[in-house]
């Protein structure tokens, strides 16, 4: 046996994201949203094959749960589109965890997909992956150039 | 049972120093120390420790990370968990706690060793540092100063215990191959205070002599000063020297030959050995460095033996060369004429034919050596026309020319390259004492920087 990083990613982890998505059924419900099983499966396929894409590894149920938590409640989500919006927002979700370079806290980011999203997006997913994030991610990392170069300033 | 009276399975050379936490886990499966289930509990503590350690590392403020740095953060876990695992009486006594004590717990455990074993080592850099032996080989201090002093500021126990970060230039002795992190530099540092040691008991510069002997650039090669001296204190005790003195002659070499001739490698051990008892008394070491010193015995006699086989046993055994004593002729490039006159000449070689009015146009209009080395190499002189203008320049400048194109090594210019194969050939055209004058010659020729 075998101590290396795929290896330990097992079925263990997946059964676990799996269990964390079917609870986050009792707070979608109120909103008329609830995931199958196999839906939840399809999630964490998605979340594993993003995650692969992304070159990340993840430990726990991830973010699949507080994904679910921030959008359940948004107007643009019914129970027809629930499933499929959160293979997508699974998937930008890591794809930007990589373009701002892990500048941006979970929670954070979450946070700004859900106001995007609402707000300017309309509820379009294609908006928020194509204009705002990418908005997002070069504000980012001009913070990161900036401060760069003001390093660089102070030493000379 | 006792501790003592365990049979003990596992093969301690199947472990590896590296991945100690891998190998003893794949020894305790092969010898069924350890069952599937074990092994599969083991799996899932690690993992559980690899996601807190996740978590720590984000600060608790990503779920994911990058799978290079898990990557890190895993090989980090299980040294930390291997130098733990390493502190047991053995290898099976390791396996037992790996049995009984959750991975969480072995990892804190071992995660203070390695804060302790930082201390420690902190406190024997600072005592090297204290008394470091004064050479003036640069990679010595470079490394057993600031590169040391770089790794404790850098190394980061919590995440990546498993990194060096630096580069140990400076080679030891006896290497340290095996080892990673904080065990490295205990290793490293530890060889290094005993080498250290050693020379210490000898003057600096007798060992710069020495050192000098072997290449009087001694100062940037990347060698180890400890092996020359021990062996040629080993070779002052044979020749009934002072092991102290370092000074090794031509007589003492044949003498050395003689002693060492037709015997095996046992044998020259043996009388290596004989001779390093009455060094050790001698200089009256302590017994950890008399341990250290045993220790090299076995490579430095079959090095002797090999030499000795060659018929180069001064290779080995250095004869100190004192280069203070030697004439020493500092060349100057020479007040360059100005770029408008330069030019005039360099366009005037490029008109003429003749490889005769080549040569009396260099020989006549050129007076300095920076000069005459931009214009042989500016002209586009062919083989013969450089040999016509080597035959018709002072010695002195042949001299200072072989002294400028030693070998061939870092001439990438076709025009230099050029110059060189001619002056080879030029120096193989001359009677041979002519010849080893030129050389000796440069051989003292120093430039001044320009």
């Amino acid at each position: 046996m075998s101590f290396e990083l795929e290896l330990l990613n097992s079925n263990l982890i997946q059964k676990q994201a799996i269990n964390e998505i079917l609870k986050m059924n009792e707070k979608s419900a109120k909103y008329g949203l609830t995931l199958t099983e196999q839906q939840a499966i399809a999630l964490v396929k998605t979340r594993s094959d993003s995650l692969k894409n992304a070159g990340r590894i993840e430990f726990n149920g991830g973010i699949i749960d507080k994904l679910i938590l921030a959008f359940c409640d948004s107007p643009y989500i019914t129970q027809e589109n629930y499933e499929d919006s959160l293979h997508e927002l699974v998937d930008i979700f890591y794809s930007f965890k990589n373009e701002t370079i892990d500048r941006i806290s979970d929670n954070d980011l979450i946070a700004f997909m859900q106001k995007s999203f609402n707000g300017t997006c309309c509820g379009s997913l294609e908006l928020l992956s194509a204009r705002e994030l990418p908005t997002l991610a070069r504000k980012l990392n001009c913070i990161h150039v900036t401060d760069l170069s003001e390093e660089i300033d102070d030493e000379y | 049972m006792t501790n003592i009276d365990r049979i003990h399975l596992i093969d301690r050379s199947k472990l590896s120093g590296k991945n100690y936490f891998a190998s003893l886990i794949e020894q305790g499966r092969f010898y069924a120390l350890l069952s599937d289930t074990e092994i599969e509990r083991i799996q899932i503590e690690s993992l559980t420790l690899l996601a807190k350690q996740t978590e720590l590392f984000n600060h608790g403020a990503s779920s994911s990370i990058p799978i290079e740095k898990a990557q890190d953060l895993l090989a980090s876990i299980l040294y930390t968990l291997g130098v733990q695992l390493k502190s047991y009486a053995s290898p099976e006594d390791a396996i037992d706690r790996l049995k009984t004590e959750n991975l969480d717990r072995l990892f804190y455990l071992g995660l203070k060793k390695i804060n302790r074993k930082i201390l420690i080592a902190k406190q024997t850099h600072l005592r090297l540092k204290r008394c470091l032996f004064k050479t003036k080989n640069v990679f010595y201090r470079l490394t057993a100063v600031d590169g040391i002093n770089g790794f404790f500021k850098v190394y980061h126990p919590k995440f990546s215990a498993q990194e060096i970060h630096i580069t140990a230039d400076y080679p030891t002795f006896n290497g340290v191959d095996d080892l990673d992190g904080i065990e490295f530099i205990e290793k490293y540092l530890q060889n290094l205070t005993h080498e250290n040691r050693f020379c210490s008991y000898f003057s600096e510069i007798a060992v710069h002599h020495l050192l000098c002997g072997l290449d009087e650039d001694y100062q940037k090669i990347l060698l180890n000063v400890y092996e020359p001296v021990l062996i040629a204190s080993l070779g002052c005790i044979l020749t009934h020297h002072a092991g102290r003195d370092l000074n090794l002659n031509h007589k003492d070499i044949h003498t050395l030959a003689n002693l060492f001739s037709g015997k095996d490698t046992d044998e020259v051990e043996q009388l290596i050995k004989n001779a390093l008892d009455k060094l050790i008394a001698e200089l009256g070491c302590s017994s950890d460095l008399s341990n250290y010193l045993r220790n090299s015995i076995t490579k430095i006699a079959v090095s002797i033996k090999n030499a000795a086989h060659h018929n180069c046993l001064d290779k080995v055994f250095l004869i100190p060369f004192s280069p203070e004593d030697h004439q020493k002729i500092l060349l100057s490039y020479g007040q360059r004429m100005d770029d408008k006159s330069y030019t005039a000449i360099l366009h005037h070689l490029l008109q003429c034919n003749s490889a005769d009015e080549k040569a009396e146009i260099i020989c006549n209009r050129i007076s300095s050596f920076g000069d005459l080395l931009e214009i042989l190499q500016d002209a586009d002189l062919m083989q013969e026309e450089l040999l016509n203008i080597f035959r018709k320049i002072p010695s002195a400048v042949i001299a200072a020319l072989i002294k400028r194109y030693p070998n061939e090594d870092f001439l990438y210019d076709e025009s230099e390259l050029k110059i060189y194969y001619a002056l080879q050939t030029f120096k193989n055209l001359l009677p041979e004492e002519v010849r080893l004058q030129l050389e000796e010659a440069a051989k003292v020729i120093h430039f001044e920087i320009e």
